[in-house]
């Protein structure tokens, strides 16, 4: 009995003491969301955007729930990560945590400098998940402070629908584990997606409720960025414009944008693409799906050709190591969405389309190997295959030049769906 | 007595244990993107000298009961203290290193002292509670924990990256022949099996068990090697201090589960405590038969309290790794050695016994 009363006794403290929050409460932890980084006269200005609890947890029923409401952002000056984050934590009555942190965007002059102690930081730092996400803006914290998620009432979510973007499009698939593992493993370079802020002044008042997305409080503004675009030549993505971040929306309330890539060569940012290359970076990383993209024919320069790409298969890449050239096969299937009613060949549309693929990818190869000296496919790390130990490859990658190697694309595209209708 | 089931699932045990902490992150300083390659090469060196081994034990006595047949009183201390070095320095960085990875993974703001102290006790409560114990909880932890290790190693499967891997003989075969060979300490504890062969039903077991642990502790090390390796490109591979927890950080499932490593490091952690209770039990018995003494349990707790004094000798997690791998790297010598030495020497002596016609 004496033993029962004991066990009793026993188990029932041991599931107070578990259940118990022994130390930090939840309530008490303040959850980085972003985190922006630039140049500062000593050291470096970080923003630190940080959720706002009260808005989130109310959901949508809420007054507030929108706008921008959702987060908060203050600004510190400071060598490193933590001494900001330090700093910030005698300013926020909450502990600030990086454990929920989805994206870290740093300026263009700071990723010009180089990411290696950025990376750094990743690598070590185990609140910090590896697939939190780098961006470059040309200012980060202006990025963050025009960051107002309209309809979405968790500000990591956003980030993450932002970013993650699972059909491909105008964003890169690559987080900070990507770029670390590019960057110190040296088997290729990396792109990272662009952020900006749309331009033009809000002009105030309010809407009336319910009539665009979110409550409706704040009229949109006009972008008076989106005149800078430049517009694509060629066929693929024919009427639409190479646009970068900050560039695309006309009429918006959230400023934020994401879109284009931001080129590395190793750690060190070298230079930036739009929208359209984007697009491309995304097939030959075999990173599209379901990606709307138009062509356009000379046949009838007016109604373009829209088709749902998608890519199943990793393009094949044929080294031939001592010419120095690159043989990629790309595989797209698509779905017709609109053409004009002149064509009626399936096979004339897959011919067409598929060389505008290979034309629009051989330039971008061009620019970004000839020109940049960029190796955003990883030649030196497909190069491995010809090299039995790390020493003779060594030796071998020492001499490699980028801007030697030449690239031919095909492609081959094939219609599999024509929608609803029948003709093509 | 303890059945063939019941030792092989020790072993395998100990012999992933050490694949759970930092020691795949020395073999990749070694020998690069071809750490994998060294663990097969080490896995059949292994069976090249179990097979050896077990040939020279067909006997109902481990290495320190055939010392004292071999060379007395005598032979046997001091077979029995190497044997219990040995043994000790092979488990020695445990008792530092996982406290610290507890707290860096799981309890980041908990003292390490504290972890450090519930950690020994549960370890020496475990050995008192006997071989046989342990031994029967191993069985039925052990399929668990091979479950979740498959089901690990399928979540990983769209991180693989089969270009990290190459060139495919990494840092070079000498590397792999030489430098690779520290990876034999992953089989140090095949000294265990052989400890416990006074507990077993009958002399086919030391093969038996022994065969059996090797195969499957050698595949297990193979797959988180060639994993880690498939994951991690060479040489970001040999910057992280704990590769499997890497690993397991790379584990999403959808939005729901992104942080998978707390359940995969709760297996681990009962695996670890499952090995620390086996060690602490068999150095007690270790230290019992060096000195014939009857009463084994007592030795428990000084045993381990005295090990926690040597793994509190570095200054600090950097400096325990860098010691952990300069044992690694010779200890293996000792744990086949021993054995073998002794085993050869019992041969010889009923050599010359059967020879002078003496009752062997």
């Amino acid at each position: 009995m004496i033993k029962m009363l004991f066990k009793t006794v026993f188990i029932a403290t041991i599931s107070l003491f578990l259940s118990s929050c022994v130390g930090e409460e939840p309530n008490d932890i303040g959850y980085i969301t972003a985190l922006g980084i630039d140049k500062a006269e000593t050291g470096f200005n970080y923003t630190i955007q940080f959720a706002n609890p009260t808005k989130i947890s109310g959901g949508a029923s809420e007054e507030g729930g929108s706008g921008g409401n959702i987060v908060e952002n203050i600004v510190v000056e400071a060598p490193t990560i933590y001494s900001a984050i330090s700093h910030a934590d005698s300013i926020v009555s909450k502990d600030l945590s990086l454990s929920h942190a989805k994206i870290i965007v740093v300026s263009e002059d700071v990723a010009r400098e180089g990411l290696g102690g950025i990376t750094d930081v990743i690598a070590r730092n185990n609140d910090i998940r590896p697939d939190v996400y780098i961006a470059v803006a040309e200012n980060a914290g202006e990025y963050l402070e025009g960051v107002k998620p309209v309809i979405e009432l968790n500000p990591v979510k956003y980030y993450q629908l932002t970013y993650e973007n699972k059909k491909g499009g105008p964003v890169p698939q690559n987080n900070a584990g990507e770029f670390y593992m590019a960057y110190t493993s040296g088997d290729r370079d990396c792109a990272l997606p662009l952020a900006g802020v749309a331009g033009g002044k809000e002009e105030g008042g309010k809407t009336d409720a319910g009539s665009g997305q979110g409550s409706g409080e704040e009229k949109p503004s006009e972008n008076d960025k989106n005149k800078e675009a430049k517009p694509n030549n060629g066929g693929f993505e024919s009427g639409t414009k190479n646009y970068l971040p900050g560039e695309a929306g006309v009429e918006i309330k959230n400023k934020g944008e994401t879109m284009g890539l931001a080129l590395f060569d190793g750690d060190t940012y070298v230079g930036k693409l739009g929208s359209s290359d984007a697009d491309i970076y995304n097939i030959l990383t075999c990173n599209i799906k379901n990606s709307k993209v138009s062509f356009f024919d000379k046949s009838n320069p007016h109604v373009p050709i829209t088709i749902s790409l998608e890519e199943k298969r990793v393009p094949k890449i044929t080294i031939h190591k001592d010419s120095k050239t690159v043989e990629i096969a790309l595989k797209l299937e698509g779905e017709l969405l609109s053409a004009p009613k002149k064509h009626q060949d399936s096979k004339d549309i897959n011919i067409k389309t598929g060389q505008m693929v290979s034309d629009a990818t051989e330039e971008f190869l061009s620019r970004i190997y000839g020109g940049l000296g960029v190796d955003l496919l990883g030649v030196r790390g497909k190069l491995k295959w010809y090299f039995l130990s790390n020493k003779t490859y060594d030796e071998y990658i020492r001499g490699f030049n980028a801007k030697e190697w030449t690239f031919s694309v095909t492609t081959d595209l094939v219609l599999k769906r024509t929608g609803m209708t029948y003709y093509y | 007595m303890l059945t063939n089931k019941q030792l092989s699932s020790v072993i395998i045990n100990a012999i992933v244990v050490k694949m759970l902490v930092t020691f795949p992150r020395s073999i990749f300083a070694y020998c690069g993107n071809s750490a994998w390659l060294a663990m097969v090469y080490v896995t059949a060196v292994a069976f090249g000298l179990f097979s050896v081994i077990h040939r020279l034990y067909r006997t109902d006595k481990n290495v320190i009961g055939l010392a004292e047949r071999v060379g007395g009183t005598v032979l046997r201390i001091i077979t029995g203290i190497l044997v219990f070095l040995v043994l000790s320095l092979n488990f020695v960085s445990i008792i530092r290193v996982f406290p610290e990875i507890i707290r860096l993974v799981l309890l980041q703001k908990t003292y390490v002292e504290i972890i450090g102290t519930v950690f020994v006790l549960v370890v020496i409560f475990g050995a008192s509670c006997g071989i046989g114990a342990i031994a029967r909880v191993h069985q039925i932890f052990l399929p668990v924990a091979g479950i979740v290790f498959l089901a690990f190693l399928i979540m990983l499967v769209p991180d693989l990256h089969f270009g990290y891997i190459l060139p495919i003989l990494g840092n070079g075969i000498k590397s792999i022949a030489v430098s690779g060979l520290s990876a034999m300490s992953v089989f140090a504890d095949l000294l265990v099996l052989n400890i416990l062969i006074p507990k077993m039903k009958s002399v086919e077991s030391y093969r038996k068990s022994g065969n059996k642990a090797i195969l499957a502790g050698g595949v297990c090390s193979v797959l988180i090697f060639l994993f880690y390796g498939l994951c991690y490109a060479y040489p970001a591979s040999k910057e992280f201090i704990i590769p499997v927890y890497q690993l397991e950080r790379l584990i999403n499932l959808s939005d729901f589960f992104s942080r998978l490593e707390a359940l995969f490091q709760f297996i681990w952690s009962i695996s670890i405590l499952l090995y620390s209770a086996m060690y602490a039990a068999v150095l007690a018995q270790v230290w019992g038969e060096t000195f014939n003494l009857h009463h084994k349990k007592p030795l428990i707790a000084p045993a381990v309290i005295m090990l926690v004094g040597f793994a509190l000798l570095p200054n600090s997690l950097n400096d325990m790794i860098t010691v952990e791998s300069v044992i690694n790297r010779w200890i293996y010598i000792g744990a086949f050695l021993i054995p073998i030495i002794i085993g050869v020497l019992f041969k010889v002596k009923n050599v010359s016994r059967e020879t002078k016609g003496e009752r062997i």
